[in-house]
């Protein structure tokens, strides 16, 4: 076996100096803005301090009420722990990660695959200023996570009830001599790739498993976790040129969190028996039950 | 088995993938019948060719279900001596500003490894190509 490498292409020169590219790297996704805001605490974090000050450590743990998660999943209020041995959780304000799935029209075709394309992700932020200590930090305002399902069905033979792709038609492509094989081949590839026969339902439900379920799940504590690590990235603010520093920082930060997502998602199984062929299921399941009654109403 | 990439449009990036059996084989071998889309068997990576070599395009990340079957023999076709099989991948996502870049491609075509009547065996390819846009 031999390889080679790609020859030069062709390339077809658009002259397009005058035009700005979107670049999809995510140091250049992003829109942070410099400000002169000063640092801020939400007004509920700023008054367990003022309080703490106040009237000293044990008066807030108190008011705080720590829980412990029992066995059975009930919560217990401890009252009689030390109160030096108590620590004070502050929440982090989180952002909720939008995820926008484009959906063309389906196509059909007997050898493509149906797709779900995670593709670019887009953030906004801005780079504050503490000024009391001397810094710049980055708050993470936005983030978009884009794709694509493409939904491919096979062509109409494949399928019961052809017309519409939704399974609710009626079953022209069932009879009375291939009932049983209909059913049979639809009982056993309900969680596997189609044999001959297929559910339309059945690509949906499989696309949105995965950008539903293991997408949006690979993502969002990745983001969660960034939100945290943006906490740490300071600079000092003597030199406004630090905000870019602070703004390239963040950027990186934003970008492994995406790459970890990616790296867990290709990680999750998608075979036949899979989670994402297991959430087809019901359509099919749904389909053989439409063809064996259809038989049996019929006295096949 | 050799492995051709030729870049045809800049935008969108479009580029023609193809397998090759060398008429010198004197014999067909068996390929998957399919190679797209873009994500799915072959993936590409874009970066800048000079400076710090910033990566500016990963591509799709992609979930197939597939239509063919890694199991069954009609998943697969023959490739005849001396003929290519191949495809047009497009990453409609990608508006290159000008520059000069370098293209690297991988191919790997598991699960479609083959079958008793059909068999393939592991394909894997990496290539790279320098590349500017104006």
């Amino acid at each position: 076996m031999s390889e080679k490498a790609p020859a030069r292409g062709e390339h077809s020169r658009t002259g397009a100096r005058s035009v700005v590219g979107k670049r999809r790297s995510l140091a250049s996704d992003h829109e942070a803005t410099a400000t002169g805001a000063t640092f801020d605490l939400p007004n509920s974090v700023r008054s367990v301090i003022a309080l703490q000050r106040t009237v000293g450590n044990q008066a807030v743990q108190r008011m705080l009420q720590p829980i412990q998660r029992v066995a059975a999943g009930e919560h217990k209020v401890v009252d009689d722990e030390p109160p030096v041995q108590r620590q004070m959780v502050l929440r982090i304000q989180r952002i909720t990660p939008s995820f926008v799935a484009a959906r063309p029209a389906p196509k059909r075709s007997n050898t493509d695959s149906s797709t779900t394309t995670v593709k670019e992700q887009a953030f906004t932020g801005k780079v504050t200023e503490d000024k009391s200590a001397g810094q710049y930090g980055y708050e993470l305002e936005t983030f978009q996570s884009n794709g694509e399902i493409q939904l491919v069905y096979y062509t109409e033979g494949h399928y019961p009830a052809p017309v519409p792709d939704d399974d609710s038609g009626a079953l022209s492509n069932v009879s009375k001599t291939n009932w049983k094989a209909v059913a049979d081949d639809l009982h056993a590839n309900r969680t596997g790739i189609g044999g001959k026969w297929s559910a339309y339902l059945a690509e949906p439900l499989h696309e949105n498993y995965h950008w539903n379920v293991e997408w949006v799940g690979a993502l969002t504590p990745e983001i969660a976790k960034a939100e945290t690590a943006l906490k740490t990235v300071k600079a000092d603010n003597k030199s406004p040129l630090n905000q870019v520093i602070v703004q390239t920082n963040a950027a990186g930060i934003v970008g492994n969190a995406v790459k970890a997502a990616k790296k867990t998602y290709k990680a999750l199984g998608d075979s036949p028996g899979d989670p994402p062929y297991i959430a087809q299921a019901p359509a099919i399941d749904a389909l053989e039950k439409r063809v064996r009654d259809e038989a049996a109403a019929k006295s096949w | 088995m050799e492995y051709l990439a030729r870049i045809v449009r800049l935008r969108p990036l479009t580029i023609h993938f193809y397998l090759h059996n060398p008429a010198e084989t004197n014999r067909p071998v068996y390929i998957p019948r399919t190679l797209g889309p873009l994500g799915v068997f072959v993936d590409i990576e874009v970066r800048e060719r000079e400076g710090e070599r910033r990566v500016v395009y990963e591509g799709p990340t992609v979930r197939a279900t597939y239509r063919l079957a890694p199991g069954r023999d009609d998943s697969y076709q023959p490739l005849e001596a001396g003929y290519t099989f191949g495809v047009m991948l497009k990453a409609d996502d990608f508006d290159a500003p000008p520059g000069e870049y370098e293209l690297t491609l991988r191919y790997a075509n598991a699960p479609f490894e083959g079958t008793p009547n059909a068999p393939v065996g592991k394909l894997i390819f990496e290539g790279t190509q320098a590349f500017e846009v104006d």
